[in-house]
């Protein structure tokens, strides 16, 4: 009886740290840019990147930017941390000033995978991805990690 | 011979299922490889499907039905079918961008084959959606056309060069930069159908000429600013009726602090307004927006003045974001004969309204005006507008 008391609890523990780890993995959001760009960015930097303020790199090139679909955690964590607003906002916001013609620099909405493999691929790319798809950091750099609050 | 034959076939027996195991996995291999680089493949497929797809013309748009009831004298309750607009836009390389809007607005209908005298017809030279007195436009033999109604606007049609950061610029017809509303106005993302009533009276809607925008880093702060020179009111895409033009600005500073804090100014002159007689017509205006958190503050002010007449309005809107929500209030004013202070012309509205957003696409308004007019002689009166907006893009 003891026994099955010792396995039952063991299944608990190990059902919690895995449950846990999941939920921590899935909250987690990484900013990428390419690997051979030097720049080091702050919460306050990236917002003014993706609230179309900033459009280029010091070096002069024009910022690439990507979005993931407003319909997925990783944006929600990474609209509410960097921009203030949920991920649906954020994707209105920059709908409207699309629509306004007001835009100088638009961000492409592609999927987790091809928002990893974009970035790797442009030097001029930024874009953001939950933490634990990232396996390979041999092409990006991750600039901040964003942790759900 | 037997012992000969025997022990090789034993063996033989013996190592068939690893011979056999070693084929299979040969051939794992193998199919993983080929898996391996079909996956290559495809993600390569899908990687230049969409990144060509970035490059493709973009369609989109807005539409919105209203239900519009008032208090006021003679007013009749009905359904407006206000706007039907489509967008086109496309990159033309990487800094070329090509962004037009073509306006459908109150269902147009224009049919018949009527005859007629040269002279001239009354038309909403400058677009504010009222045909003022003196606001014609030419005809010649053939041209008035016989059953008419509602309009077809090319809104906007122009080229950006996108240049960098500090400075882009762009030629065409675009939305005149004064104020905020007067281009933030799309019935997608304002939240009522009821514009302030000073806008457009002050600045022009849209202007056809070429601008010069950008955003400029002051330390941890930013300024953006428009310049331009166009066409004044009243003039036609096709040419201007004077030699001069008009020239603008608009400046807003946008300050690191809540989510976002904007202060700015815009200034418009035109020597020689074709809508105003060729009079000089000057505005200039101030204009300010400030979110924290659900809650944003929006407001603008604006007076302009022409030989004639002065005008002066403002408008102050508390909005509060709420799930699927957004709950707003609005001081809005207007006085159309401002230097005129024998009478009475100054009208207020105060709005009170709820904007339900269905989904991403679609939102559903409701919207409450009560309109003071500051001559006690003309009716105060109230007019509520309930409507759909749906925004046809992805």
């Amino acid at each position: 009886m003891m026994k099955y008391k010792n396995i039952c609890l063991k299944g608990l523990v190990a059902g919690f740290l895995l449950t846990t780890t999941i939920a921590a993995q899935a909250a987690d959001v990484a900013v990428i840019i390419h690997r051979s760009n030097p720049e080091t960015l702050s919460i306050q930097q990236i917002k003014d990147i993706y609230s179309d303020r900033v459009t280029t790199w010091r070096s002069g090139q024009r910022i690439e930017i990507y979005n993931l679909p407003d319909n997925q955690d990783a944006a929600d964590v990474f609209a509410r941390e960097v921009l203030g607003m949920s991920g649906q906002a954020a994707a209105a916001a920059e709908l409207q000033r699309r629509t306004n013609n007001t835009l100088k620099n638009p961000s492409k909405t592609k999927r987790e995978r091809l928002v990893l493999s974009i970035v790797a691929r442009h030097k001029n790319a930024i874009g953001y991805v939950p933490e634990y798809m990232i396996k390979d950091k041999s092409k990006i750099r991750v600039v901040r990690i964003l942790k759900e609050k | 011979m037997f012992k000969k034959l025997i022990v090789p076939a034993f063996v033989g027996l013996a190592l068939a299922p690893a011979i056999a195991s070693s084929a299979t996995l040969k051939e794992l291999e193998d199919r993983i490889n080929q898996l391996e680089e079909e996956a290559l493949i495809a993600t390569e497929g899908v990687y230049e499907l969409s990144t060509s797809n970035d490059n493709r013309m973009k369609i989109s748009g807005y539409t919105d039905v209203e239900y519009h009831t008032s208090t006021k004298k003679d007013s009749v309750d009905g359904f407006r079918l206000h706007h039907m607009s489509l967008f086109f836009e496309k990159d033309l390389g990487s800094k070329w961008h090509f962004f037009s809007e073509i306006e459908y607005e109150d269902a147009p209908k224009f049919e018949g084959e009527g005859e007629s005298q040269p002279g001239t017809i009354p038309f909403d030279v400058d677009g504010d959606g009222t045909i003022d007195p003196g606001e014609v436009i030419a005809v010649s033999d053939g041209e008035v056309i016989d059953d008419a109604q509602g309009k077809i606007f090319v809104e906007a049609v122009n080229l950006t060069y996108k240049w960098r950061q500090e400075a882009n610029f762009r030629i065409g017809r675009m939305f005149t930069p004064g104020g905020i509303w007067n281009v933030d106005h799309y019935p997608t993302f304002v939240p009522t159908q009821e514009r302030p009533q000073h806008i457009r009276k002050m600045f022009p809607q849209v202007m056809d000429g070429a601008q010069v925008f950008g955003t400029v880093a002051l330390g941890s702060s930013f300024a953006n600013y428009d310049l331009y020179y166009a066409n004044g009111t009243g003039n036609t895409a096709k040419h201007d009726h004077n030699q001069a033009k008009a020239t603008g600005a608009k400046l807003s500073l946008i300050f690191p602090v809540l989510n976002h804090f904007e202060l700015g100014a815009s200034v418009y002159n035109d020597p020689e307004d074709t809508a105003k007689n060729d009079e000089e017509y000057s505005a200039t205006g101030f204009h300010g927006k400030i979110k924290a958190g659900p809650v944003t503050l929006q407001f603008e002010q604006a007076a302009s003045a022409w030989d004639v007449d002065e005008r002066e309005g403002y408008y102050a809107q508390l909005l509060y974001d709420w799930d699927k929500y957004t709950f707003g209030v609005r001081n809005d004013y207007y006085d159309s004969d401002a230097d005129d202070t024998a009478t009475e012309s100054g009208k207020t509205q105060n709005s009170v309204f709820v904007n339900y957003h269905v989904n991403k696409n679609v939102t559903l308004k409701a919207e409450y005006h009560a309109v003071d007019h500051e001559d006690d002689a003309t009716k105060d009166y109230g007019k509520a507008v309930f409507s759909v907006v749906g925004y046809l893009g992805n």
